[in-house]
């Protein structure tokens, strides 16, 4: 063996042995230009080769050449060693306790009303019913004489009405939007109206503000089959179930014929429990066809066009919902109630 | 209406079960409410002869206690028993129920035994042990006919049932044993049996004179004079019992027969005491304050628009709501003077609730009484009258006005709107039936039938009353529902438009639940807050502190708040959305609003974060981002600028502005305002018109630019007097197009600054479309803003 090849061969097991001893990415990179860097040792050995004899140089030249890229393997190698443990270390050190609670500013809840409402809306919405509202503060005439309902009607006692003055209420039902939306638009129509109402009265069973969702359509072919139609979709899709319902012959001034509308106990199933007083039924809406005398205060011909109206009670669809027993909750305000929603 | 359906049989034959025929009813319209035996009796007393009647035919003392009887009771059987009895009017001659051994009473069972030593073989009972009364002040007695031994559910018919119907209000027609049975009758097919009055001949020329001053609110007033009643007669038990099963208790036999027929035909009646009248009978409308005391003892003053009764002296009743005290009927009674009047619904209606009062009369006289059956009434009472009590009865004295009676215009009624309305097609012998057993006169007529209603229906005027009619007998069920084809709309929902739940959304992400509180409250609370002259006020409140429309949602949301700290809740974070309510002048408004408050932590209590009280820059934030929803070119009409509100803390509450119209207003509770309610932390509130914030930036596309940004920070120096806001404008207005994103990042006062000085750090990002900026473009830019600033604001560069 020559002695060129013999010095290499010595400096091959130094570097190998540095290399695999390296104790970090850093010194490793030292390790890197010591070697392989443009002043480092191979770089000086390969310079060495214009002074070896022509037989000399090739055999040293094959070996310095392939000693670099051995060194390049044993850095690389080693490097890829370093960094997993360094990952190894990172992961180690950096283990949290994933049980800890997150950390949240909190969020709100939309009141039960909005979200039965919303659900409300979204149902008749998608059969292509506007959206419209009126005042709080009415006038008798809308409120009232429009809908069938003159001075001293038996049907005003049943509906202890607030006044301001002598010709202005607090809205007692929505249905006043019905007489509002029908000078404002030509049939055929189809509308609700969702809103605040105002009794004069207060007991477990009612508060003197509560909501309701006003229906209207009218047009050339609409009729009592229609009603049922709709409202028995809409019973079946804001209860999601297929809940049995019926149309009892009723009394209101503005619609005729009328109808409340009984749907099958949620709770019971027909089998008779407290909260249908063991009927099976639950009454939960009025219904029926516009009044004549209705449609001429809204401006329309009621020999051409006929129409259907309902006013859902929002309280207590939102109460047969969600299972709640006491209206009085939903004006309570209190956050225990209303984060359940 | 509380009715039997054994009074009903007499009226109309039933073939059906009791359940099914409250569901037919109901299902017309007539909502059976409950259904009720008369009787919690057990049924085991039925065909037995465990409870019968029995006369008590001896008395004698019980040797061992003072208070007890032991009593001889017939049975109607060969041996009489022996029963020991303690009720104070056990007497003898009296007939009365007789439980005996083996009876299953409510809560007992009667059993032969020993009651101080002597034996007892049964039980006499008072209605109260039966379960026909609440409570009974001694043995129930019944009537001297009754014959010992006749099983007691066979002498008061106790297999009945009750009905309690709940009329709507045009059903006037239905407050009555007659207008339900025919109802029935129009239900189940069965003939409604005539109602056919034997007329009571007159035995003496007794009459008085009767005069109507007000024919059209009383069109018909008939009245009859009965001569030598006995008073102390006794209302028969099967009367008695049909009156209690519609609710009534029994008085006496004359104001018992005003209720029964009253019960039977619908028609309200009234007797007085003839002797107490003078001269005759005038109905006319009241004078001013003229003055009347009525049968329940009550005061009232009258006015023009009240309808009474009087006699040539004076007012002796309110028509149709209740007669007059003087001329009430009492114990010496001998001669009476019954009244059957028609009074029209216009006149009567409203009259009883303004004077707070709602009798069984007013009640069927404002929905309607038959204007035709005033004689039949009086003629009824009279024949019944006369079997209980004895009597001479005089003529019957009637005065009418036709004019003023209602009348019944045939109706033209086209098949083909039953068909318009109701989407089916229903036989027209079927029709012509229903109508025709609901008491309507029919003809045909090549469109359909001329239907003219009976005089007793007031709710029938038009073809669409006739398809209610005919649709409920025929029964809504037999109606297919029908889908509507959904009809197609262009516009309405304009993709610019923000509603309601979007602005709930953002709030509830914030952290805010919403509440929604009355919209009417305390107006001294109100005035408190909001230093407010006075709104709208309700005329009529529930209560004083729900009188006043709310002026802002503010109070509510306090209201709610205080509650909630109560509740041991001391992070509050609620909104509302609702109507607000002003007077302006003589008009009032109604404007939509958003309102939401903020107490207690800035964050929910939590590990790792530091823990501090909310302030007015988190809510501010909020108001924001609330008003970021209409995107950013409407959102750059914004600005919160310094301004008071009466509810607001002056150094911490500024006004909202959009354009130049000040839409709201955000800052802290008032600390004399917060003491006042005894709230503990500051509360941060802000309150806008919704309308603000209805309509959003359509987004319009603007190039991204391919060229890096660069970023700057740049901290100056000012006075503390000098507002962000116009820092921040300086900086905008100098910085030149090629300014994209300014941010404020740091505001500091202290050691490192003079002492009135503040320093306000922030970080520019600056971008062109067209170039890499170049480093000496943005020193220009740079330089032009710190001598901008200098210029407007006497800003130093800090160092």
């Amino acid at each position: 063996m020559n002695k060129p090849i013999s010095s290499l061969e010595q400096l091959a097991e130094d570097a190998g042995e540095l290399i695999n001893n390296a104790s970090s990415v850093e010194a490793l990179a030292q390790l890197r230009v010591r070697y392989l860097g443009k002043k480092g040792e191979i770089t000086s050995q390969l310079k060495q080769i214009s002074a070896l004899s022509s037989d000399q140089k090739r055999g040293f030249g094959q070996r310095v050449n392939q000693l670099k890229d051995e060194i390049q393997q044993w850095i690389e190698r080693r490097h890829a060693e370093l960094e997993e443990q360094l990952i190894a270390r990172q992961l180690e050190t950096e283990r949290i306790d994933v049980t800890q609670p997150g950390r949240s500013s909190g969020s709100g809840k939309l009141h039960p009303i909005s979200r039965t409402l919303d659900k409300m809306e979204a149902i008749f919405s998608r059969l292509g019913f506007d959206v419209a509202s009126g005042p709080e503060v009415e006038d008798d005439y809308y409120n009232f004489e429009a809908l069938n309902i003159p001075k001293d009607h038996p049907a005003r006692a049943m509906h202890d009405t607030f006044y301001v003055d002598s010709h202005t209420v607090l809205r007692t039902h929505t249905s006043p939007v019905q007489i509002r939306y029908m000078h404002n638009s030509n049939p055929p129509m189809q509308v609700i109206a969702p809103g605040k109402v105002y009794r004069c009265d207060s007991d477990v069973t009612h508060t003197p503000m509560f909501h309701q969702l006003e229906g209207l359509a009218v047009g050339e072919d609409v009729t009592f089959a229609d009603l049922k139609g709709v409202l028995i979709h809409f019973v079946q899709e804001f209860f999601e179930e297929d809940l049995g319902v019926r149309f009892r012959p009723s009394y209101f001034p503005f619609t005729e014929p009328s109808a409340e509308v009984d749907i099958g106990c949620v709770f019971c199933h027909g089998n008779g429990c407290r909260v249908c007083s063991h009927t099976g039924w639950i009454e939960v809406l009025g219904c029926g066809m516009v009044h004549p005398e209705v449609l001429r205060h809204g401006g329309i011909d009621s020999r051409k066009y006929s129409g259907y109206a309902f006013g859902l009670g929002v309280e207590r669809l939102s109460m047969l919902r969600y299972g709640v027993n006491d209206l009085r909750l939903y004006f309570e305000n209190d956050l225990d109630f209303l984060r359940q929603f | 209406m509380q009715v039997s359906e054994s009074w009903l049989k007499e009226w109309v034959d039933i073939n059906i079960g009791t359940s099914e025929l409250a569901e037919r009813l109901t299902l017309a319209g007539l909502e059976v409410a409950s259904t009720d035996p008369v009787t919690e009796l057990d049924d085991s007393l039925r065909n037995r002869e465990k409870l019968v009647i029995g006369q008590i035919t001896a008395v004698h003392p019980h040797p061992a206690a003072d208070r007890l009887k032991i009593c001889r009771v017939d049975i109607g059987k060969p041996k009489s028993l022996e029963i020991v009895c303690g009720a104070p009017n056990a007497r003898q001659g009296l007939i009365v129920p007789v439980a005996t051994a083996g009876a299953k009473l409510p809560g007992t069972t009667i059993k032969k035994n020993e009651i101080r030593g002597v034996r007892s073989e049964g039980m006499l009972c008072s209605s109260a042990e039966l379960g026909l009364s609440e409570q009974a002040a001694g043995l129930m007695e019944l009537d001297v006919t009754a014959i010992p031994g006749t099983p007691l559910f066979e002498y008061l018919d106790l297999g009945d049932s009750v009905f309690e119907i709940d009329l709507t209000p045009n059903r006037g027609d239905c407050l009555c044993v007659q207008g339900i049975a025919r109802e029935v009758s129009a239900l189940t097919g069965e003939k409604l049996k005539e109602f056919r009055v034997e007329k009571v001949k007159s035995a003496s020329e007794q009459q008085l004179p009767v005069e109507l001053k007000a024919p059209d609110s009383c069109p018909r007033f008939v009245g009859r004079a009965i001569h030598g009643i006995n008073m102390h007669a006794v209302t028969p038990d099967w009367m008695k019992e049909k009156l209690r099963r519609s609710g009534l208790r029994s008085i006496n036999p004359v104001v018992d027969i005003t209720n029964y027929v009253m019960l039977e035909t619908g028609q309200p009646m009234h007797a007085y005491d003839f002797d107490r009248l003078s001269g005759g009978i005038v109905v006319r409308m009241a004078g001013n304050n003229e003055k009347l005391k009525l049968l329940d003892g009550s005061k009232v003053t009258l006015s023009p628009e009240f309808l009474v009764i009087a006699d040539h002296a004076k007012a002796v009743g309110l028509a149709g709501i209740m007669g007059g005290d003087s001329t009430a009927i009492s114990d010496q009674t001998k001669n009476i003077f019954f009244e059957a009047a028609f009074f029209s619904t216009s006149g009567i209606i409203g009259k009883a609730r303004q004077l707070g009062m709602h009798t069984d009369a007013s009640h069927r006289f404002e929905r309607g009484v038959n204007p035709n059956g005033q004689v039949d009434a009086v003629e009824r009472a009279t024949a019944l009258l006369i079997e209980i009590a004895g009597g001479q009865p005089g003529k019957v004295c009637q005065a009418f006005d036709r004019k003023h009676l209602p009348s019944r215009r045939p109706i033209r009624f086209d098949k083909s709107e039953i068909t318009r309305l109701l989407g089916i097609k229903i036989p027209a012998n079927t029709v012509r039936s229903i109508l025709h057993r609901l008491g309507m006169r029919v003809e045909n007529i090549s469109s359909g039938w001329k239907v003219t209603p009976p005089a007793w229906r007031f709710d029938i005027s038009g073809q669409h009353d006739l398809v209610e009619e005919v649709g409920r007998c025929f029964g809504y069920e037999k109606v297919d529902p029908r889908m509507p084809v959904a009809m197609a709309r262009i516009g309405g929902y304009p993709e610019t438009g923000v509603g309601l739940s979007k602005i709930k959304n953002i709030l509830t992400c914030l952290g805010y639940s919403e509440s929604i509180n009355y919209s009417f409250l305390d107006s001294d609370y109100q005035k408190m807050l909001m230093e407010c002259k006075k709104g709208i006020m309700l005329a009529n409140p529930l209560a004083d502190n729900l009188a006043e429309m709310r002026q802002s949602l503010l109070p509510g949301l306090l209201s709610t708040l205080m509650r909630n700290l109560n509740h041991q809740h001391s992070r509050v974070r609620i909104f509302e959305a609702g109507n607000v309510f002003h007077r302006r002048g003589k008009s009032r408004t109604e404007t939509p609003r958003i309102a939401a408050l903020a107490t207690g932590l800035f964050l929910p209590r939590q590990w790792g974060t530091q823990s501090r009280e909310v302030d007015f820059f988190d809510i501010k934030g909020d108001l924001e981002q609330l008003l970021a929803v209409v995107g950013p070119r409407t959102n750059r009409g914004f600005a919160v600028k310094p301004g008071a509100h009466p509810v607001m803390h002056p150094g911490q509450s500024a006004a909202v502005y959009k354009g130049r119209r000040i839409i709201g207003h955000i800052g802290q509770l008032h600390p004399a305002k917060q003491r006042a309610l005894d709230i503990e932390k500051p509360v941060f509130m802000f309150e806008i018109d919704l309308e603000a914030v209805s309509t959003a930036d359509l987004p319009k596309y603007v190039p991204i630019s391919r060229f890096p940004p660069v970023q700057r920070d740049l901290a100056v120096v000012v006075d503390k007097e000098v507002p962000a806001a116009k820092i921040l404008d300086v900086v905008n207005q100098s910085a030149g197009e090629q300014l994209k994103k300014l941010e404020l990042f740091d505001i500091y006062t202290g050691e490192r600054v003079e002492n009135n000085k503040k320093s306000f750090a922030f970080s520019l990002t600056f971008q062109s479309e067209s170039s890499s900026l170049k480093a000496g473009e943005i020193e220009a830019i740079i330089e032009n803003i710190i001598k901008a600033l200098h210029n407007a604001a006497g800003a130093q560069l800090r160092t």
